[in-house]
């Protein structure tokens, strides 16, 4: 009966608080999901005020740097990205009160520093950009970029796995489930085929090698066959014909939901746990076929799926979150029950501010204690290559998109498409479903 | 009265300082003077770098061999200073200051660079259509290269969280283009050690 009350007492409270961080971004997503990015972008854009205050400005970069790059705005997408690139490396070093508040209230009062996929794949989306401007020199400084970025997080996640094993040993609790992501074969597939195009053949041999390790070395990250394509990438080919290579997005990456246990330890006072879970379907595009205007068909093949990494690589972070949510969790409750026991006293010292001092602090248990949803909107599920030799010329091409039942999703058309001696000839297309 | 004339005073003081305020502040440096923000490649990387090896190519012989076979002074062309680090780095500065100090020796003639060869060329022909007779550069007159200067910047970088080193390996190499001979090779790095904190105010 007293459980009743105070459910029905913070029944309103619930429902005003679900409302609390979100921001108003379903006009662009749903622009997105139809293809008009830069609508998406727009809308995103006059958003600026609304994600500083809320999500805050890297994901108001990372964003923006996703759709203008769909929007073919190159240089505006690369310079959101650059943005996001400095800004995670700043929000590396974290406000102490910020922190502090983060113990007492929630994780939202912390500046959002990025889930470790969002900062891999901005250089992978900056890559693309350059390759868009033809700068292949400048889309590999990307790709170096985030090979660094690889082996930091290898030795980041390895420190923390043995730091947890060691403690848990100690504690006889299970030891801490590994993280299988070490590097990105989309990653090494892009340096691959530049590098070729640009001449730098034994680096371009290095990385389709990487391709392979990655699929070998991590293979519940990628559940798929290696592209057949691939065999084919460095072949030499004859005099008037290039290799041309495809690169397809299809889906949207998981996105995080909330969450929330609470577990009663008297009639009128729980622990609420509330805690972020990465959610999303995963793309419905079964396949993806290129028909060109000389009437030649290819099939891409996919190459990596983002959200997989995402969920593997936000495994640890979620540990870490846990055990910070239950620990302020537990200071909240213990709060409540220490006002209870003073209210409750046979000289109630409290007086009448008593049951007032108890009700809001359960009021502040149950508004504050929200999960951290803060994450990037518009990074893709799936990707998706093939390569295929052609004559250098001009054509236009048809990318198919279908589902599992063969049924045709999309068509994205591709119109003067110039095969060229000296290009990159590598071209992107992109279905967000 | 005493106390509201006060808290005025004090108000006013606020409001002027706060007036003298600015979020932006701009101050000239001298730009020997070494400062480094972010870690990253910058104007004192570049002025070390090129020192160094300008100093080294000009201690080898290949000038005064050139001129002994020739007699005539060695011509350079600047080649591709590749970026093949981790960083955007314009490597056109490498290559012009390598450039300043090879003509500024008096003994080293240089034509246009490879990226602006054409912007010439386009000119000249030009000048053939629309100059004067009197005035137009003469076609096929242009001063081949001896050699050829081509380098690259790399990085190597070892990092775990808040702590890296840095280093930038600078080659360049001079080439005779017609026998495809390198008569100078030189390398200069620099390693830096970038940390940040954990925590902060």
């Amino acid at each position: 009966m007293v459980k009743r009350f105070w459910f029905l007492l913070l029944l309103p409270l619930l429902i005003f608080s679900g409302c609390y961080s979100s921001l108003p971004i379903g006009p662009a997503q749903s622009s997105f999901r139809s293809g008009n990015y830069i609508q998406a972008y727009d809308f995103v854009e006059s958003l600026e005020k609304a994600y500083q205050k809320g999500e805050g400005e890297l994901l108001y970069n990372l964003d923006l740097g996703t759709l203008a790059h769909y929007g073919s705005l190159y240089e505006k997408s690369i310079k959101h990205l650059e943005r996001s690139e400095l800004l995670i490396k700043h929000l590396y070093t974290q406000s102490i009160t910020e922190n502090i508040s983060s113990y007492l209230v929630s994780d939202n009062t912390k500046a959002y520093q990025g889930e470790d996929y969002e900062d891999l794949y901005l250089n992978i989306f900056q890559a693309l950009n350059y390759v868009a401007l033809e700068d292949g020199e400048a889309a590999l400084v990307e790709l170096r970029r985030l090979v660094e970025k690889e082996q930091l997080l290898k030795n980041k996640y390895q420190k923390i796995i043995s730091k947890g094993d060691s403690y848990n040993k100690e504690l006889n609790l299970p030891q801490l489930e590994s993280i299988k992501f070490s590097h990105s074969a989309f990653g090494s597939y892009l340096s691959m085929i530049i590098n070729r195009s640009l001449g730098y053949y034994d680096e371009s041999l290095f990385f389709y090698n990487q391709v392979k390790e990655a699929f070998k070395t991590q293979s519940s990250l990628y559940p798929f066959s290696l592209p057949a394509s691939l065999e084919s990438e460095l072949l030499v080919v004859d005099r008037g014909s290039k290799r041309v290579n495809f690169v397809a997005f299809s889906g949207t990456a998981p996105q995080k939901v909330e969450v929330v246990d609470r577990f009663w330890f008297s009639p009128s006072n729980y622990i609420k746990i509330a805690l972020p879970t990465l959610v999303g379907s995963a793309t419905k595009v079964n396949s993806i076929e290129i028909l060109f205007s000389d009437g030649s068909l290819i099939f891409l093949e996919p190459i990596e799926s983002i959200g997989l990494i995402a969920r593997d690589t936000f495994k640890l972070r979620l540990g870490a979150i846990t055990t910070k949510t239950i620990i302020r969790s537990y200071l909240k409750a213990t709060g409540v029950a220490v006002i209870d026991v003073a209210t409750q006293d046979s000289d109630n010292s409290l007086g009448l501010f008593g049951p007032i001092l108890s009700l809001a602090s359960r009021i502040f248990n149950e508004a504050s204690e929200q999960a951290d949803l803060r994450m990037s909107h518009f990074f893709p599920d799936q990707v998706w290559v093939g390569g295929v030799t052609m004559k250098e010329g001009t054509y236009d091409a048809k990318v198919i998109y279908k589902d599992r039942n063969g049924t045709i999703m999309a068509i994205d058309e591709i119109k003067d498409l110039r095969v060229s001696k000296n290009g990159l000839n590598l071209f992107e297309s992109f279905y967000p479903r | 009265m005493k106390k509201g004339k006060l808290l005025i005073l004090l108000l006013l003081v606020v409001v002027a300082l706060v007036g003298c305020t600015s979020s932006l502040s701009v101050s000239r440096l001298k730009s020997s003077k070494q400062l480094d923000l972010s870690g990253n490649w910058n104007d004192t990387d570049i002025a070390l770098v090129t020192k160094e090896l300008v100093n080294s190519s000009l201690k080898t012989n290949w000038i005064n061999d050139f001129r002994k076979g020739n007699r005539r002074d060695p011509v350079v062309v600047v080649g591709s200073i590749l970026n093949k680090s981790s960083e955007h780095i314009d490597t056109a500065i490498i290559a012009k200051r390598f450039e300043m100090a090879l003509i500024n020796t008096g003994r080293v003639e240089m034509v246009a660079d490879v990226d602006f060869r054409d912007q010439v060329r386009t000119e000249r022909e030009e000048q053939q259509y629309y100059a004067s007779e009197k005035s137009a550069s003469a076609l096929g007159q242009e001063l081949g290269a001896d050699f050829i200067l081509q380098g690259a910047v790399r990085t190597v970088v070892d990092q775990i969280e808040g702590k890296a080193t840095r280093t930038y390996y600078v080659s360049a190499e001079l080439i005779n283009i017609e026998t495809s001979r390198k008569v100078w090779v030189g390398e200069h790095s620099i390693k830096k050690l970038i940390q940040q904190q954990r925590f902060g105010w």
